[in-house]
């Protein structure tokens, strides 16, 4: 696996789409950084924490969706799909290690942001927050961001069913507006991006979660049946479908 | 053909896909260091067959032989590293250089890399462009740096769609010969799917003819002979189809009051063939066929015989 691994992270070299996502990842700090600055005494660490992880909390499922379907839809957009298949490993191991590449790559990135954005907000309000309150945040943080990284399998599935970017790219954008639309009641559970940005929030404010361990639990089976569901079909996929 | 020269057999292979037959009864033995043409009109099946030979396409009846595994029941990684191929395009990594390309497949591979890539860029002629990148190369250096990777990693058996698809022809030329050499050096099989009759006609040991799916015709050491002809021999109504095969490469028609066929024998051989099979070989009308005749023969197209009748 590793080496198949060296080899995933290799075809991402000079990928111009990869600036423009790590770029992108960057906008709600950006954005809440020149807030920061311009409202001066005003702004509070709740406030900028919020503001920043509510917007990540949005614009990550789309990056998500959008990076790791393109990243497997290269395989067609190059024509490599057949060659790549064709290598003496299992399909599935070699679906895998574009997965697991897609994951550490996102999750190096969201670390980044999350590094940036409460490394700042540390050097800013650090004096005025206590060490519990303080550690709370990278978890949300982290959580959310690590748990959203699970569906990547989802994105993977749109990506090799449809071999087309348009499904991929408006998979995204889909993704973003479901999410937004249920995100106030509790049918969240059964979206995973709304779900995680409620599962997290509960971390930092209490009032935004769920009411009931039942509904966490409810959209943490849900979450877990859409991965499940993803990975049986990229299986199925690697066994079944000649090339 | 010995069993133990056979690099791969294929036994009663066919592809069906919902429901309609891709490829029937494909009883093909692949022999080592042969190289076979393989002809046949678009839709032939002639891209699926090799796909199915490459490991990538389970048939739906039969079995693919390499080494006596069977295929796609007793897989063996070992067994599809010795395979190389360009598959309907040479598909490559547009962000990545030439011989990070090549690099990656050897990767794959678990292969030394640094020389390797080099040494096969310097035989395809990619060698000074090696730092390009893929999305920045002509159609030609994309099709040379296809053979560099399917010859990259030393196979027994290549597995050839269009492979001069866009280059010069001096890039002919230059891939004409070093396919060959791969053969002399190292006793590599080949098959050649092409278009271009005069590149098959170069190169070929052997042709594959193909049509709906079915193998119509098989020619083995047609190299050899550089020559095809047609023979009719009229009131031939006693002779047995399997009899006149001995000494024929396909038989064409066989009516009650002529019978057509192919062989890579010269007349004076067929003569002898037709007399101690007791029919009349005074009245046996031999033309040379040229490999286009042929095709277009077998296809039932229009047809022009190269020459006059033989001897």
């Amino acid at each position: 696996m590793n080496l198949l691994l060296r080899n995933e992270f290799m075809k991402l070299k000079r990928l111009k789409s990869l600036y423009i996502i790590f770029f992108l990842s960057f906008l709600p700090f950006l954005i809440n950084g020149i807030g920061l600055l311009s409202m001066g005494g005003e702004q509070t660490w709740t406030r900028f924490y919020m503001f920043v992880f509510n917007q990540y909390s949005v614009l990550f499922p789309t990056v998500i969706f959008i990076f790791s379907g393109f990243y497997f839809y290269l395989e067609f957009k190059n024509k490599t799909v057949l060659n790549w298949m064709s290598y003496p490993y299992p399909r599935f191991k070699l679906i895998m290690s574009k997965l697991i590449a897609a994951f550490i790559l996102l999750f190096l990135i969201s670390a980044i942001n999350h590094i940036i954005h409460l490394g700042t907000l540390f050097v800013v309000f650090g004096s005025g927050m206590t060490t519990s309150e303080f550690w709370k945040l990278p978890l949300t943080s982290f959580t959310s961001t690590t748990l959203s990284l699970l569906t990547i399998p989802v994105a993977a599935l749109i990506a090799f069913v449809s071999r087309n970017i348009i499904v991929v790219m408006v998979s995204g954008v889909a993704a973003f507006m479901i999410m937004t639309i249920l995100l106030a009641s509790d049918v969240s559970i059964a979206f995973p991006f709304s779900f995680i940005y409620r599962f997290s929030i509960q971390m930092v404010e209490h009032s935004m979660g769920y009411s009931s361990v039942l509904l966490s639990a409810s959209g943490a089976f849900i979450m877990f049946a859409y991965v499940t569901i993803s990975l049986a079909g990229l299986y199925v996929y690697s066994h079944k479908t000649r090339m | 053909m010995t069993e133990q020269n056979a690099a791969l057999r294929t036994e009663q292979l066919g592809v069906s896909i919902k429901g309609r037959a891709i490829l029937q009864d494909i009883n093909l033995r692949l022999e080592k260091g042969r190289i076979y043409g393989l002809l046949g009109p678009n839709g032939a099946g002639k891209t699926t067959l090799l796909k199915v030979l490459l490991g990538i396409f389970p048939p739906s009846v039969g079995s693919v032989w390499f080494d006596d595994r069977n295929l796609y029941k007793q897989p063996d990684p070992k067994i599809i590293e010795t395979i190389g191929s360009i598959i309907e395009y040479p598909g490559f990594y547009d962000n990545l250089t030439l011989s990070e390309n090549i690099e990656l497949h050897l990767r794959y591979l678990h292969r030394q890399q640094a020389k390797e890539v080099d040494d096969v860029l310097r035989k395809v002629g990619l060698y000074e462009h090696r730092h390009k990148l893929f999305s920045q190369t002509s159609l030609g250096m994309k099709q040379r740096l296809g053979i560099a990777r399917a010859i990259a990693h030393s196979p027994r058996l290549l597995l050839l769609d269009e492979p001069t698809n866009g280059l010069d022809p001096y890039g002919i030329k230059e891939v004409r010969e070093m396919l060959i050499q791969e053969v002399l050096r190292n006793g590599t099989t080949i098959v050649i799917s092409s278009h271009m009759l005069s590149e098959i006609n170069l190169m070929a040991d052997d042709l594959i003819i193909m049509n709906q799916g079915k193998i119509i015709f098989e020619s083995a050491f047609f190299k050899n002979t550089q020559e095809m002809h047609l023979y009719r021999l009229p009131t031939a109504n006693t002779l047995q189809v399997e009899a006149i095969m001995d000494f024929s490469s396909h038989v064409l028609s066989k009516g009650p009051d002529v019978v057509e066929f192919i062989s890579v024998l010269p007349p004076i051989e067929v003569r002898k063939h037709v007399l101690q099979l007791g029919a009349n070989a005074q009245e046996l009308e031999g033309y040379k066929l040229s490999l286009e005749d042929l095709y277009l023969k077998l296809l039932a197209k229009e047809y022009r015989y190269e020459s006059a009748a033989a001897e």
